[in-house]
C-alpha cells in the first residue's frame, strides 16, 4: 500500500475546519503526527513545506494530519473571529480527529511560530505525547507582536510597494497586521502568551529549531530542561526569515528544516 | 457553504467549491479562480477565499484549486512548465465542473500570471464567457513614460539622490525585479486581435490594475491606449493607484472583491441582480472617486 492524502472538512457545523490527512504506507501504523501550522502570512509562506513534510512522514509510516485554524486557509470563518484560545480549541479538535482516523496511540506534534506556541499549549492538555518539534516557536506573544508590527509598518512605508503613500493607521476595514485581521481581542490573547510562565508539558522529548540565535529560545529550552523535559535546542540558520521585510512575499522553500524535523520525528520510532 | 473536490487524472487535483445557499440561478456561469505564482489556492492574503465566498453569497458558484505540483495537488507534471500546467489544469477544472456540477459557462479570474493563464484558456475555450484580470498584460506607452518621468524631474529629492549616487555618496539601489520579466506577454497586435475575437463571441472582460504594478502600468486607460479601443460595453478597464500588487491591505481586498462581484452580477445575473446589487452600489460609488 502506498501513502495517500485526503483533503476533508471536520469539526462542528459552527466551526468547520479544513484539513489534509496523509495516510501511512502501512495502514496498521501506531504512530501519528499532528502539524500545527503557523497563522497569517507565516501560514501562506510555509504551506509548501508542511505539505512536503506530511508526505515525507506518511511515506515513512506515520499517520499525519495538518489543518487550517478557523478563519484561516480553507477553513470556514473570517480571520477576525477567533482568539488564541479558540485556535487552541481547533488544535484539540484536530488531534481528536487524527486519533479517530488513525487509531494510533503514539502521538507527536510539530508546530511553527504561533503554531509552535499552540502545539506547546496543546501538549499541556494531551496525556501521552511522544515528541514535540517546535520550529521558531513564539515564546512571548508581546515580542512577536512587536516584530510583526515593525514589519507591517515597514511594508506600509515601502514606496516600491505602495506608490501612493498609505498610513499605518489607515485601518478602514478594521485593525490588521501584515494583511490579516488583528482585533484588540486577538492582540490581547497573543500578548498574554508566555510559554516560560506556563506549566511544562509531560512530553517525552522536545526539539526546538531556531533559525536565529535568540535568547528567548535558549531561555525556554533551559526552562524545559529545568522542569525535567528532555530538550534539544538546535540552531538551523537560514530556515526562517519571518521578520525580514524583503522576504514577506516569498514562499519558503523546503530544505534543511524539512529533513531536520522529519529525521528527528523518525528517530522516535 | 464550501465543498472539497478532488478531480483530474488520478484524482490528484485538489480544489474547493464555494456554493450559494440555494440552487444556482439558471444561466449563471461558474467562476474559476486561477492560481498565480507559488501561493496555494487560498491566494495572497486569502484573496481567493474571500472572493470565492463573496461570489457564492451573491449566487455564483466559485472554484479555487491547486495546479498539479503546487499546493495540495501532488503528482507528476510530465515536464510541463508552470504556465502549461496551470492552463492544462484550468481545462481539467472546467471539465470537472461540467461533469459533476452541470456548469456550462465560465468566468475566469486571475491575478498576475494567473491572469495570463486565464487569458490563454479563454482564447481556446468558447465556454469561457467572461474574464477578470488583476495586473494582467500591460504595455508601456508614451503617456506611461510621461507619468513615470515627470514626477521624477520635478522632485527635488530625486535630484539630490541622483547627485549623491553620481558622486559616490550613495550606492545605486538595485531595481526591483520587473513583474513582467518572468512572464511572456503577447505582442500588442496579437493581444488586440485575440481580445477582439473574445469580445466578438460575446465575452465580457474586466481589466483591473494596481499602483504596485507601476513598472508596467501607471495611469488609467493605459491598456486601451496601448492596444486600441475595444467594444466599451464589453470591456472595463480600471486603475487603483493606491493599491499594491498583491492587495496586502484588507480594505483594498474588500474593495476589489466587491468590485468584481458587482461586475459579475451586472454582466451575468440579468435583471434579477438589481436588488442584490443595490447593497454595494453606495460603496462602489464612493470607491470610484478614489480611482
Amino acid at each position: 500500500m502506498t501513502s495517500f492524502a485526503v483533503p476533508l472538512h471536520f469539526g462542528s457545523s459552527e466551526r468547520r475546519l479544513f484539513g489534509v490527512y496523509h495516510s501511512p504506507d502501512q495502514i496498521s501504523s501506531d504512530r501519528a503526527v499532528l502539524i500545527c501550522q503557523p497563522l497569517g502570512l507565516d501560514y501562506i509562506r510555509s504551506h509548501r513545506i508542511f505539505r512536503r513534510l506530511a508526505a515525507m512522514l506518511a511515506k515513512a509510516g506515520h499517520h499525519v494530519f495538518r489543518f487550517d485554524y478557523f478563519g484561516c486557509g480553507d477553513s470556514d470563518g473570517n480571520g477576525d473571529e477567533s482568539t488564541l484560545l479558540d485556535w487552541l480549541g481547533d488544535a484539540q479538535v484536530a488531534a481528536e480527529e487524527l486519533r479517530d482516523m488513525s487509531g494510533a496511540t503514539r502521538f507527536s506534534v510539530i508546530g511553527t511560530r504561533l503554531g509552535g506556541a499552540l502545539a506547546t499549549l496543546l501538549a499541556g492538555r494531551e496525556a501521552s505525547l511522544c515528541r514535540l518539534a517546535l520550529w521558531d516557536p513564539v515564546v512571548r506573544g508581546v515580542d512577536y507582536l512587536d516584530r510583526m508590527t515593525a514589519v507591517h509598518n515597514g511594508m506600509i512605508a515601502d514606496r516600491t510597494r505602495f506608490v501612493v503613500p498609505r498610513s499605518p493607521r489607515d485601518e478602514g476595514h478594521g485593525p490588521q497586521l501584515l494583511g490579516f485581521p488583528m482585533t484588540s481581542r486577538q492582540r490581547e490573547s497573543i500578548a498574554a502568551l508566555d510559554l516560560n510562565a506556563g506549566s511544562f508539558a509531560s512530553v517525552g522529548q522536545v526539539l526546538i529549531l531556531a533559525s536565529e540565535d535568540r535568547p528567548d529560545f535558549s531561555e525556554y529550552a533551559a526552562a524545559l530542561r529545568t522542569a525535567g523535559v528532555n530538550t534539544t535546542l538546535r540552531h538551523v540558520p537560514g530556515t526562517g526569515d519571518w521578520d525580514e521585510l524583503p522576504c514577506v512575499e516569498q514562499v519558503l522553500v523546503p530544505g534543511t528544516i524539512l529533513t531536520t524535523i522529519a529525521e528527528w520525528i523518525l528517530e522516535g520510532r | 457553504m464550501e465543498k472539497v473536490c478532488v478531480f483530474g487524472p488520478d484524482r490528484s487535483l485538489v480544489g474547493v467549491l464555494s456554493l450559494p445557499e440555494g440552487p444556482v440561478p439558471a444561466g449563471r456561469p461558474a467562476v474559476i479562480l486561477v492560481n498565480g505564482g507559488l501561493v496555494h489556492r487560498v491566494g495572497p492574503f486569502r484573496l481567493y477565499v474571500d472572493l470565492g465566498r463573496h461570489l457564492a453569497e451573491t449566487g455564483f458558484l466559485a472554484f479555487r484549486f491547486d495546479p498539479l505540483g503546487y499546493g495540495d495537488s501532488e503528482g507528476n507534471t510530465n515536464g510541463r512548465s508552470f504556465d502549461e500546467q496551470v492552463q492544462h489544469d484550468v481545462a481539467m477544472a472546467i471539465e470537472h465542473l461540467v461533469a459533476c456540477h452541470g456548469c456550462s459557462e465560465f468566468v475566469l479570474f486571475g491575478l498576475c500570471s494567473g491572469a495570463d493563464n486565464a487569458y490563454h484558456v479563454a482564447v481556446r475555450d468558447r465556454r469561457v464567457v467572461g474574464m477578470v484580470w488583476i495586473d494582467g498584460f500591460a504595455y508601456r506607452t508614451p503617456r506611461y513614460y510621461l507619468h513615470w518621468y515627470l514626477p521624477r524631474i520635478v522632485s527635488a529629492q530625486k535630484w539630490i539622490s541622483a547627485v549623491r549616487r553620481l558622486v559616490g555618496l550613495d550606492v545605486a539601489k538595485r531595481p526591483r525585479e520587473q513583474l513582467g520579466d518572468l512572464r511572456k506577454f503577447p505582442t500588442r497586435d496579437a493581444l488586440r486581435a485575440q481580445l477582439k475575437t473574445l469580445v466578438d463571441r460575446g465575452c465580457r472582460l474586466q481589466f483591473l490594475y494596481t499602483g504596485g504594478y507601476n513598472k508596467l502600468y501607471n495611469h488609467r486607460g493605459q491598456l486601451r491606449e496601448a492596444i486600441g479601443e475595444l467594444d466599451g460595453r464589453a470591456v472595463t478597464e480600471e486603475f487603483y493607484p493606491s493599491f499594491d500588487h498583491i492587495l496586502t491591505l484588507m480594505q483594498d481586498r474588500a474593495a476589489i472583491v466587491a468590485r468584481i462581484a458587482t461586475w459579475t452580477r451586472k454582466n451575468f445575473a440579468g435583471g434579477a441582480a438589481v436588488l442584490i446589487a443595490s447593497a454595494t452600489e453606495a460603496f462602489d460609488s464612493s470607491l470610484a472617486g478614489a480611482i
